[in-house]
């Protein structure tokens, strides 16, 4: 009976101790603190925290090894996922939604609309004027229904930083910046004068005070984020230890003041403690990254003698026209054009984006087009013979209707939606006119104003997206009503047909390996049967051909190859292959081609399986052509050295020597090709150009609760997405860049080496919030991890990544990353499913 | 009459300043050294040969020797030598080496680093110009080099710099603009043009050999084994160099040397980065090759384009871009297809890499050099030498000088003076800076300096191109005061023999540092306000007063307590503006050990250290380094401390024990009569501690 008393005694104490334990843990991250830093590779952060100070013994970065490594977690394989550059990879990293925003820049393929996401100075001054009130890249998301981690907390208990995906602007940030500018005393001053004052960092230095401030006095904000762009600046310029060091410090200094602010605050306990980053950076000390200029390329005569258009001013520190702060679209005109000479300004006909540096994306004019451009401008000359003029006329026609179900298609579908874009302004101006014209300090408190004006803004967009696209369709439909028996050419406007300043639909790889450019050298050639022969009338290029065959004289550093270009990626239609490939190597999206040469070549694959989860395989191949639109024909190829991401030679593939043929031959999940090749020269390659070219589906297509105009404006927005797409990818060799604004010797990002995957998250926090102290988490994780992990360890989603009501209210939907449960003291990986 | 006299009596009395300030003019270059010149007037006969100094092999085998020298009264010559094969004396089998620069660091004669202080850093090679130099110096718009200098003054060299901060520099600066101002007034153009050419003669010249002692510091922390200085003092006085250049660089205060260090070092390799692969891209674009001149450091500063003898004929039609290279087409120049000059064979292999003679698959090619660059120009590679055209370089180094002196020294305009001049002045320079056309006159001179300097230490180099290179460097020089490269060789052996000379001498260096150790001496002995009038009447007497201290033993402790207080009140300011908690990012050893020397001896120290000691306190949470916080504010006898404590005592969020401790010290403090604020006075009079 004792005994049994006391045994009872004891389950009671054990359970009375685990429901204690128990409810701790629950209380888990109630606040969190991130600090967002640009290109941070965690490879460098992890060196420079291990190396320790000779005097002090103390490690040369203190609050890193104090915060991160002795007192909270850290991650040393984390991935961008996709191209290793700011613009999408904040997008993932502030959503943990797949991509849908694919570059610092991107253009809309028929308006030539420009979203660039990194330009401030034109949102200041909208902001300023009442026209904006978020960043390009948050206005984007807004129309796509896609919320940002910030928005999980209600306006009034956050404070964001200035960032690319920003809301709202703190012109007080900006004016406290300036004002302590003054260190304080004169003396002080004149050394800060002498030394430069740094305007470059006003509103970063500014924001770090604010926080340091209402961190302690603000306990009712939940959520802070602070936001910095200089190592990834300095890494661009110099490549050496002793430049980036001093950076490196400051930022630890940094940390260490907010983190000792967060300390004595009455939230400590509660708090976590965030560091994350978009992408590292490939840099190695006493190696200069070589620029490759493709712009000029394009314009050469071998590379099609385009006008091309670039949203960053070339030489942009060495031009006088560098200094205007809006931004605006440069056409860099040809002077070997072949039929458009002297029309840059009208028809410019490549889109170059190279942010980043180690890749570029490059739209071309849709081919037909320039076909169609070269034989009216035949048809206009007086002097054609009637044979020839004949066979134009017909072959004109030809390619018109050829392409008319197509064309006929888009007019159809664009116009119905821009008539239900219409209908939804109308009703966003009945919004606008109810709402007050001022708003109280209480209203404004709580965002009330900024949500208004977001309303305006939204407006204002949807009015000038209507004007540029029937403006496009109007050269469209312009085009499919001329009929071969009453066509005048000498009265036709090109521009009445072929609209200025658009690329029209995108290139099929077929179109890009066999494009044309202008007339050949002998001209106008006809066939036997007096039609024309196409083949030798127009000067032709295969771009993926000349892209890689690019060569330098200069080749200075044994780190370098002499081809700048590494390999071009490129989005086959299913169709294309599917007849091509064997039964088991069907892939439920479209495939991805690599271009690494004639004989190196691959087919990235994926699929499903029924629960959601994707696979993926790589399929060596070789010679893949595609006539036009149609069939791609190739040979596959035994595993060898030489094919594009290297993983068969790579000593850090995680599959033995003797087994690579064999396990590289094979579907396996995300999380398998994960494991094996993070750790090789292309990390996360395989699951990084997929999430790069690959589309994926921003709506769920089974709501039926929804409006008719609301379908069709999704179906728009989803088009919109789909106009940005470029037609290549092209990716730089190691230690190459394809910068054209100036010069980035230090180093660069935008590829999938895993220097510019390999990015920062550390986490560290109060008693409460469980996060494990002086843990180094070895587990790859990659970007769509971050915003589930930190809603799970707020309590926010539930173990299948469901957002709880509050947050689904807000437009929150599932996450598709893991979450990475050892922040959360557990050491169990989940799903990986799409 | 009256006002005809008075006119008549302000004309006297300004052509006698004038005169005075001419005078001070031309002296002006030796103004900063004056007191060096009064006692290294004497000198001895003998003279070592200085031709073949032996060397005496480095223990890391590296190209540099640096040998110490203790000077009497406490102090030490340290001096880099460079050893190099250029310098070997015809038909000698051994390598030779070359004293480049000495540095004077005064120990007090102690053991202690914290009380010790570098003084002067001597570029061997810098020297004072001959007579004919300083006459042709003079000369308006005669934009080149005259002669050399006679080896054979037994003067020591004057320094490039005093890593002690004054304000002379500040100084020399407002009195030189208004020189200037009566110059013109009184004599008319030509003399003012005459001394703003002297003046921008010396100026260069004294820039180029501040450019070379930063080139031979960053060659020389590229070694291994021993080293001269501290990591602190290396930085220190990179940093003082590279502030030379900045107005009021000369009062950076001593806490902010480290991030003037780390600016300027990025700065550097950003512009050295960019300049490399600007010159590789449009080199490549216009079917030229680069080659970089990397030096023992690894670091290349300067690069060499050429063009393949090969590639001539199938390039002749080719269009010539010559934006930032700034040469004439080569492509249709037929020199260069009957070229008589220096050019050498190079082999490449099918990756356009440079192999040895002979590698299987590779192609020989005829290179024929184009232009050599300097790197650190900011903004656009800089053309030094035009191997075809040696006017284009000369050209590019005069034009915005002779701009300058005719509209400034002969027409007298001035931004200030003419609203047009200032308009189309802001154009132009906006233009020429945006476009990035060479013509920044401080840049050149640096660039032209490092070159022939490294010429001298490098040896990789063919010995018949690099003394093509060199000749042709000389006949670009703008400046009658520099000297040719082999003299600069000689008068740097020479010079280092003068000053270990003056070193030994009793009436020497050690005369002159106990001169300077007595001027020191005057912030101890006096306020601010007299070492004012002090200051003033020294540039006023054109350096010939000095006011200084007869040295008392007690004012002797007093100096040495005084640097050591110099020392710790860095290490807290350094401390107090980066750290977050001493304990976790500091040195705390360090940091304890300045607060234990305040809490002593800090009684005069600054202001703003009390402010770094409140912070300190404020973040750390050490009770010892608190306790000598709040000790060292006790000490600290100015009322900035006493308001600091005041502050500490009335923060009720901070724990009693410390409050108590505060009222006790401003109890104390008000009892011995320390500096306090009235209103702070009655304050602390009504505090009752526990």
């Amino acid at each position: 009976m004792i005994i049994k008393t006391i045994n009872l005694r004891i389950l009671y104490a054990f359970i009375l101790v685990a429901a204690l334990a128990g409810a701790a843990s629950a209380q888990g991250v109630k606040r969190v603190v991130v600090i967002k830093v640009d290109g941070l590779p965690g490879y460098v952060v992890d060196r420079f925290v291990k190396q320790r100070d000779p005097v002090t013994g103390k490690s040369i970065l203190p609050w890193f090894d104090e915060i991160f490594y002795k007192n909270g977690s850290h991650l040393e394989n984390f991935y961008t996922r996709g191209m290793s550059l700011s613009g999408p990879s904040w997008g993932q990293l502030d959503t943990g939604q797949h991509l849908q925003i694919k570059g610092n820049v991107e253009y809309d393929r028929y308006t030539l609309h420009t979203y660039d996401y990194l330009f401030i100075f034109p949102f200041y001054s909208s902001y300023l004027l009442g026209k904006k009130v978020d960043m390009p890249a948050s206005e984007v998301l807004d129309q796509l229904k896609i919320p940002l981690l910030c928005d999980a907390f209600p306006y009034e208990r956050r404070y964001t930083a200035q960032q690319l995906y920003q809301r709202g602007n703190n012109w007080g940030n900006l004016a406290g910046g300036f004002i302590n500018l003054y260190p304080g005393n004169p003396r002080d001053f004149i050394d800060e004068w002498t030394l430069g004052l740094d305007f470059r960092n006003i509103t970063i230095n500014q924001t770090e005070r604010d926080i340091i401030d209402k961190v302690v006095k603000r306990p009712d904000i939940d959520y802070f984020d602070y936001y910095e762009t200089n190592f990834d600046h300095v890494e661009h310029h110099t490549n050496d230890d002793a430049s980036k060091l001093p950076i490196l410090k400051g930022l630890d200094s940094t940390i260490g003041r907010i983190w000792v602010a967060i300390q004595s605050s009455s939230r400590a306990d509660e708090t976590a403690m965030v560091l994350i980053s978009d992408h590292g950076l490939t840099s190695e000390e006493n190696v200069y990254s070589q620029g490759f200029n493709l712009v000029k390329m394009l314009g050469s005569q071998s590379g099609g003698g385009h006008h091309v258009v670039t949203k960053r001013v070339l030489m942009l520190d060495y031009s006088i026209k560098g200094v205007y702060p809006f931004g605006r679209l440069i056409t860099t005109n040809s002077n070997d054009s072949y039929y458009l000479k002297g029309g840059s300004s009208t028809y410019p006909t490549a889109l170059v984006d190279f942010d980043g540096n180690e890749r570029s994306s490059i739209h071309l004019r849709e081919r037909e087009l320039n076909t169609l451009q070269i034989l009216l401008q035949q048809l206009q000359r007086n002097d054609l013979n009637p044979t020839i003029r004949k066979a134009v006329t017909n072959a004109f026609f030809q390619i018109v209707n050829d392409y008319r179900k197509n064309w006929q298609n888009t007019v159809d579908q664009l116009d119905e939606e821009l008539d239900a874009l219409r209908r939804w302004r109308e009703l966003q101006d009945n919004i606008l006119a109810a709402q007050p014209k001022k708003f109280t300090p209480d209203e404004q408190a709580k965002g009330l104003d900024k949500d208004a004006r977001r309303v305006l803004a939204g407006r204002d967009i949807a009015v000038e997206s209507d004007a540029k696209y029937r403006k496009y369709l109007a050269t469209l439909t312009a085009i499919l009503s001329l009929r071969p028996e009453s066509i005048a050419p000498q009265r036709l406007k090109i521009q009445d047909l072929i609209a200025p300043h658009a690329m029209g639909e995108p290139n099929s790889v077929g179109q890009l390996q066999n494009y044309v450019v202008g007339l050949s050298a002998v001209g106008l050639t006809l066939n036997a049967d007096q039609s024309l022969d196409l083949d030798k009338s127009f000067t032709r290029v295969n771009y993926f051909d000349l892209l890689r065959k690019q060569t330098v004289k200069n080749n200075l550093q044994t780190q370098l190859s002499n081809h700048p270009v590494d390999f071009v990626a490129a989005r086959l239609s299913q169709q294309a292959v599917s007849e091509s490939l064997p039964a088991d190597m069907r892939s439920d999206e479209d495939p991805i081609w690599l271009y690494g040469g004639e004989d190196k070549q691959a087919l990235i694959l994926s699929r499903f399986d029924a629960n959601g989860g994707q696979s993926f395989r790589y399929v060596p191949i070789a010679g893949l052509r595609q006539a036009d639109n149609a069939k791609a024909t190739f040979q596959i190829k035994e595993w060898s050295d030489g094919f594009p991401l290297k993983f068969f030679e790579d000593k850090n593939l995680a599959v033995p020597t003797s087994d690579r043929a064999s396990w590289l031959s094979g579907w396996h999940t995300e999380l398998e090709w994960l494991y094996a090749t993070h750790k090789t020269l292309y990390s996360d390659a395989i699951i990084g150009l997929n999430e790069q070219l690959d589309r994926h589906p921003i709506y769920d297509d089974t709501d039926t609760n929804i409006s008719n105009d609301e379908r069709l404006i999704r179906r728009f927005r989803g088009r919109q997405r789909h106009l940005t797409e470029a037609d290549m990818l092209v990716l730089a060799n190691n230690h190459w860049n394809f910068d054209v604004r100036g010069f980035n010797p230090g180093g660069n990002h935008g590829s999938f080496f895993r220097t510019s995957t390999n990015s920062t998250l550390m986490m560290a926090g109060g008693s409460k919030t469980g996060i494990p102290r002086g843990l180094n988490i070895e587990e790859p994780y990659d970007g769509l991890s971050f915003v589930p992990t930190i809603l799970s360890l707020m309590g926010k989603i539930d173990e299948k990544n469901r957002p709880a009501a509050d947050l689904a209210a807000r437009g929150f939907k599932s996450f598709p990353g893991r979450v990475i449960t050892e922040f959360k003291g557990r050491q169990i990986s989940s799903g990986g499913a799409k | 009459m009256k006002l005809t006299m008075t006119i008549a009596k302000t004309r006297i009395t300004g052509r006698f300043i004038t005169v005075f300030l001419l005078v001070w003019v031309a002296v002006s270059p030796l103004y900063l050294f004056a007191q060096m010149s009064d006692v290294a007037a004497i000198w001895g006969d003998a003279q070592p040969d200085i031709n073949n100094i032996p060397v005496s092999p480095s223990a890391d085998g590296s190209d540099f020797r640096i040998e110490k020298i203790s000077v009497a009264g406490g102090a030490e010559i340290v001096t880099i030598f460079a050893k190099t094969s250029n310098f070997r004396s015809e038909g000698a089998q051994t390598v030779s080496e070359i004293p480049l620069i000495s540095v004077l660091r005064d120990t007090l004669g102690d053991e202690r680093s914290e009380n010790d202080r570098l003084r002067y850093v001597w570029m061997l090679s810098y020297t004072r110009a001959s007579f004919r130099q300083k006459a042709a110096a003079f000369v308006p718009f005669l934009y080149t080099r005259t002669t050399n200098k006679a080896v054979s003054s037994t003067q020591p060299p004057p320094p490039v710099a005093d890593m002690h901060s004054t304000d002379k520099a500040l100084w020399s600066r407002v009195l030189w603009v208004i020189c200037k101002r009566i110059l013109k007034d009184e004599f008319g153009p030509w003399p003012k043009a005459s001394a703003i050419q002297y003046r921008q003669n010396a100026a260069d010249y004294k820039l180029s050999s501040i450019a070379k002692v930063q080139t031979i510091l960053s060659l020389y922390e590229s070694t291994e084994g021993e080293k001269l200085w501290s990591e602190s003092e290396r930085r220190d006085i990179q940093a003082k160099l590279w502030l030379t250049e900045k107005p009021l660089g000369a009062q950076m205060q001593s806490e902010n040397l480290g991030r003037a260090y780390d600016k300027n070092l990025e700065e550097v390799k950003d512009v050295r980065g960019h300049n490399w692969e600007l010159l590789r891209q449009y080199s490549e674009a216009q079917g030229l090759y680069f080659e970089p001149l990397t030096a023992s450091d690894g670091v290349a500063r300067n690069a060499i384009v050429w063009a393949a003898a090969e590639d001539l004929a199938a390039n002749r039609e080719r269009k010539f871009d010559s934006r930032f290279l700034n040469i004439k087409n080569p492509w249709a120049d037929p020199k260069l297809s009957n070229w008589k000059g220096y050019s050498q064979v190079r082999w490449f292999d099918e990756e356009s890499r440079i192999v040895e003679p002979g590698t299987p698959n590779a192609k020989p090619r005829t290179m024929i050099p184009l232009a050599l660059y300097g790197l650190d120009h900011p903004k656009i590679p800089i053309l030094l030498v035009d191997f075809r055209d040696n006017g284009n370089a000369k050209r590019r180094e005069m034009s915005k000088r002779v701009l300058n002196d005719v509209l400034g020294n002969v027409l007298s305009i001035s931004r200030f003076s003419s609203i047009p001049y200032f308009l189309g002045r802001f154009v132009y320079d906006f233009a020429t800076g945006r476009r990035a056309m060479d013509m920044n006159q401080k840049s050149r001179v640096r660039s032209y300096a490092q070159l022939k300097l490294l010429l001298a230490l490098d040896s990789s180099l063919d010995r018949g191109f690099r003394n093509e290179i060199a000749h042709r460097l000389e006949k670009v020089s703008l400046n009658p005061l520099e000297n040719d490269i082999d003299t600069e060789a000689a008068l740097a052996r020479k010079q280092y023999q003068n000053l270990i000379e003056y070193a030994k001498r009793p009436e020497g260096l050690p005369a002159k540092l106990d001169l300077d150790r007595r001027a020191e001496m005057v912030r101890l002995a006096h306020n601010g306000k007299t070492q004012t009038l002090f200051d003033v009447a020294q540039v006023f007497s054109l350096g010939l007063y000095t006011h200084r201290e007869k040295p008392t033993p007690d004012l002797v402790t007093q100096l040495d307590i005084r640097r050591q207080l110099d020392f710790h009140e860095r290490v807290l300011q350094e401390i107090a503006y980066k750290s977050a908690k001493p304990e976790v990012d500091s040195d705390v050893i360090a940091l304890r050990h300045a607060l234990q020397f305040i809490s002593q001896n800090g009684s005069s120290a600054k202001e703003k250290t009390t402010h770094s000691l409140a912070k300190i306190f404020a973040i750390t949470s050490d009770e010892s380094m608190r306790t000598l916080c709040l000790a060292g504010l006790y000490r600290i006898d100015n009322s900035s401390a006493k308001k600091e404590l005041l502050a500490i005592y009335i923060n009720t969020n901070i724990a009693d024990h410390w409050r108590n401790l505060c009222a006790q010290y401003l109890k104390k403090a008000l009892v011995e009569r320390q500096r306090i604020s009235a209103s702070d006075a009655i304050t602390i009079a009504g505090i009752n501690p526990d």
